[in-house]
């Protein structure tokens, strides 16, 4: 039936889109059909595109509201045209309340749908709301260090990087990229990227999917690239780490050399997160661990554990596990990054995120293989937040209960950081 | 601003007008009003320019941008050589449609006058407003929106390169873009036409090709009160609130998109094949020709739905078989020259449109 009255017949029967004035037209195309001896030829010769472009359009084009919207003004003219004829012959009064009734009803569907039209009121016509990404885009226009077959890796709008960059680009869908895709080795999958297809960027947007599933994608942003600027509108670009291994320097492959003492000793020294290892559990190990709060179904994890001696294993659906910054005022116009391990079998439901009450942004969400993975945040904190939560596990709703996620080793720090300098940090003060 | 301001008389206005006197010269049998002729031509400044640098890049790339420009002035010169004599005969209707209406305000009662003045006042606030705000915020918007990006995107390439052949291989080497489309570079040559302007200042702007998307909408509203306000005003009034009651049309009357532009030549197809059914007069064969072109032109369902119009001609039009097939004739032989030609181009040694989607591509 939603297929029918959103597609099929959605230049009808979309009141959001089309108004809720146009399903008038098939009772009046009916009217037509069963009157059509008495029509003139023009008339029948507009009747006859008309319904012909219907169904084309209807066909062809229903899952794309924009083809549909082809037929649009011109059915709404003509709903009015040939509604005019019935009533022009009826009494002043009648024709004022037919007006007034449908008049009625084109104000109901502004009100109805509001929602849809005040984003764009803001964003496009008062213009206060300004998503567009200036800021990002400049950048990229200013990056010198290209040489000229050096490209941008582009998982996001396409078509903003294009029109508004001087720089090349290509594009994640870009067949080109297959070569890419089609290998499982992280190493081999980042000598094609950096040396066949000459990627020295990634422009990424926070909600680009298609990743997700691209486990060596993933890696090479958590662990071979720099993060150089992220704005508040979800996209963040990365830069590909240049190392010389033939001169010795070491590969450092992140989850196996980042062991569980090292972390220890960081969250000690330079987390801004209280208990992240979760080791103090002062209310009992079936209630939320100092510090932190916002789900039922906790306990003090003793097996599966990254960091220190526990770690914290969460049941539930929809949930938020977080801690709230308490000298939040500090961080105001700063930059953090937030880390912690994950591990679950479900994939795509958790991730990390940090809320400012104004800004957030979150990590990519784990791929639920059942190994432990390191999730990430980075984010500039607003300078009038509210507040600053730190969401160390956000579970999105899937309807199941039962799912379970363990999360340790969770760390807060000041600056932009990626895995690599988190490792590079710790090295150079153990030397 | 003030260079947008040119571009947007010269190409939108000017142009316009042009076209309108030389269309005029044909209404020799007066069958047409020449106000609604105004009014249709109004959308054909803009897209007869796009025709004509897709023609002059087609056949003559390479060039100087100063050719390009002089063969399009030159182009729009010849035209007003051709309409010169009728520049008059239309400033002479819309005096005399200003008198007749000054003469019918005059003859109204004093109820119906006031009456008059406020639904005038609220029209003219609604529109006032919409232009301040249009004007001094939604304009300086940064170009965004899918379609509006990559049409853009092309037209930015066949500037640089004063040519079409990016439209079919893809993708484009100097920088990676990659968008095959199955329609013709109508509206992206827009912003080519408002770069090669702009090359003479050294500026580079894309002001104009943004404001392409209301201008075309406000035309599609301004067609919709024309005919709805012939059976009452308050009608007209009740259609326009009624159109921007559906989110798309509004969407597309403060963003920036090629829909409206499309629209509105399909709209103006449909209302000259009733006239060219119903009158059976030239200069409606003539327009329902070019407009159904241009509604070709701008998009694929144009293109596809001008089709549909010339086979509507043919079933609905009095006559013999040899008439039909002669008139018919004629009229697909205007919608090949201002606009199918791209896809028989695109069909035959082209990328297939959407009959055999070959792909060119190489890699540089």
């Amino acid at each position: 039936m939603g297929l029918w009255l959103k597609h099929y017949l959605g230049l009808f029967f979309d009141f959001e889109y089309f108004g809720n004035l146009n399903w008038l037209a098939i009772p009046l195309l009916i009217y037509f059909l069963v009157t059509i001896k008495k029509r003139k030829r023009w008339e029948m010769a507009i009747a006859f595109v008309f319904i012909l472009s219907c169904l084309f359009l209807s066909v062809k084009g229903r899952q794309n509201f924009r083809y549909l919207f082809t037929l649009y003004p011109f059915t709404l003219a003509l709903i009015f045209l040939i509604g005019w004829e019935f009533i022009k012959k009826k009494s002043h009064r009648l024709q004022i309340g037919i007006l007034v009734i449908c008049g009625i009803a084109v104000l109901f569907n502004y009100y109805h749908f509001k929602g849809t039209y005040k984003p764009y009121w803001k964003y496009k016509i008062i213009v206060e709301d300004d998503r567009f990404p200036h800021g990002i885009l400049k950048f990229i226009n200013n990056i010198e260090d290209l040489r000229s077959d050096s490209k941008f890796l582009i998982c996001s709008h396409r078509h903003l990087f294009f029109y508004h960059t001087n720089k090349k680009g290509i594009y994640h869908g870009d067949p080109k990229l297959e070569i890419f895709y089609r290998r499982r080795n992280k190493e081999a999958a980042l000598d094609v990227l950096k040396n066949q297809l000459k990627i020295k960027y990634i422009l990424l947007h926070r909600n680009f999917k298609t990743w997700w599933n691209i486990r060596s994608l993933q890696n090479i942003i958590t662990n071979d690239c720099d993060l150089i600027y992220q704005d508040k509108y979800e996209l963040s670009l990365y830069k590909l780490r240049e190392k010389d291994l033939d001169k010795g320097e070491k590969e450092i492959v992140i989850e196996e050399d980042l062991d569980k003492e090292e972390l220890e000793k960081l969250f000690v020294n330079d987390s801004l997160l209280r208990n992240g290892s979760f080791e103090n559990w002062s209310k009992g190990p079936f209630k939320t661990p100092d510090y932190f709060g916002g789900v039922k179904k906790i306990f003090m994890e003793e097996k599966e554990v990254k960091v220190g001696k526990y770690s914290a294993k969460i049941t539930g659906d929809n949930f938020n596990f977080f801690q709230n910054l308490p000298n939040f005022e500090d961080y105001k116009g700063k930059k953090i990054t937030c880390f912690a391990w994950v591990k679950t079998n479900v994939p795509h439901k958790y991730r990390i995120q940090i809320y400012d009450g104004i800004d957030f942004n979150f990590s990519f969400r784990h791929l639920g293989k059942g190994r432990w993975e390191l999730l990430q945040v980075n984010h500039t904190v607003n300078p009038h937040a509210k507040f600053l939560k730190i969401r160390v596990i956000q579970a999105a709703k899937t309807g199941k209960v039962d799912d379970v996620v363990y999360v340790d080793g969770a760390l807060l720090l000041e600056g932009y950081w990626n895995t690599f300098d988190l490792y590079s940090k710790h090295i150079k003060k153990s030397e | 601003m003030i260079l947008f301001s040119f571009q947007f008389v010269l190409t939108n206005i000017i142009f316009s007008l042009i076209i309108c006197v030389a269309l005029i010269r044909l209404n020799k049998r007066k069958i047409h009003s020449n106000l609604e002729l105004f009014l249709y031509s109004l959308g054909l400044g803009p897209v007869f320019t796009s025709l004509l640098l897709y023609y002059i890049l087609l056949f003559s790339p390479h060039k100087s941008y100063l050719f390009y420009l002089l063969f399009i002035f030159g182009i729009y010169l010849f035209l007003s050589f051709l309409g010169r004599k009728y520049f008059s005969i239309l400033f002479i209707d819309i005096i005399k449609k200003i008198k007749n209406s000054k003469k019918i305000f005059k003859n109204l009662n004093r109820y119906h006058q006031i009456e008059f003045i406020l639904f005038s006042s609220l029209i003219i606030f609604l529109l006032a407003s919409f232009l301040f705000l249009y004007f001094t915020n939604t304009l300086h918007t940064p170009l965004d929106g899918t379609d509006a990006l990559r049409y853009g995107t092309l037209g930015k390439i066949f500037f640089m390169e004063k040519s079409l052949e990016y439209k079919w291989i893809i993708p484009y080497p100097k920088t990676g873009f990659r968008f095959g489309t199955h329609s013709a570079p109508s509206f992206p040559l827009l912003l080519t036409w408002e770069k090669i302007m702009d090359s003479f200042l050294n500026v580079d702007k894309d002001t104009y090709y943004k404001s392409l998307s209301t201008y075309y909408a406000l035309l599609i509203l301004s067609v919709l009160v024309f005919w709805l306000s012939r059976k009452s005003k308050y009608l007209a009034l009740l259609g326009i609130f009624a159109l921007l009651s559906g989110f798309t049309f509004f969407q597309t009357l403060i963003t920036q998109h090629l829909d409206s532009y499309r629209i509105f030549f399909l709209i103006i197809s449909w209302i000259y094949l009733a006239y060219a059914v119903e009158k059976k007069d030239f200069l409606s064969f003539v327009l329902l020709g070019i407009f159904s072109g241009f509604a070709a032109f701008s998009h694929t369902i144009g293109a596809i739905i001008a089709t549909f119009n010339c086979l509507a001609l043919f079933i609905f039009m009095k006559g013999n078989l040899k008439n039909k097939l002669s008139r018919t004739s004629f009229i697909i032989i205007l919608v090949i020259i201002f606009g199918w030609f791209h896809y028989i181009l695109d069909i035959f040694w082209g990328s297939g449109w959407v009959i055999l989607k070959r792909e060119i591509t190489y890699w540089g």
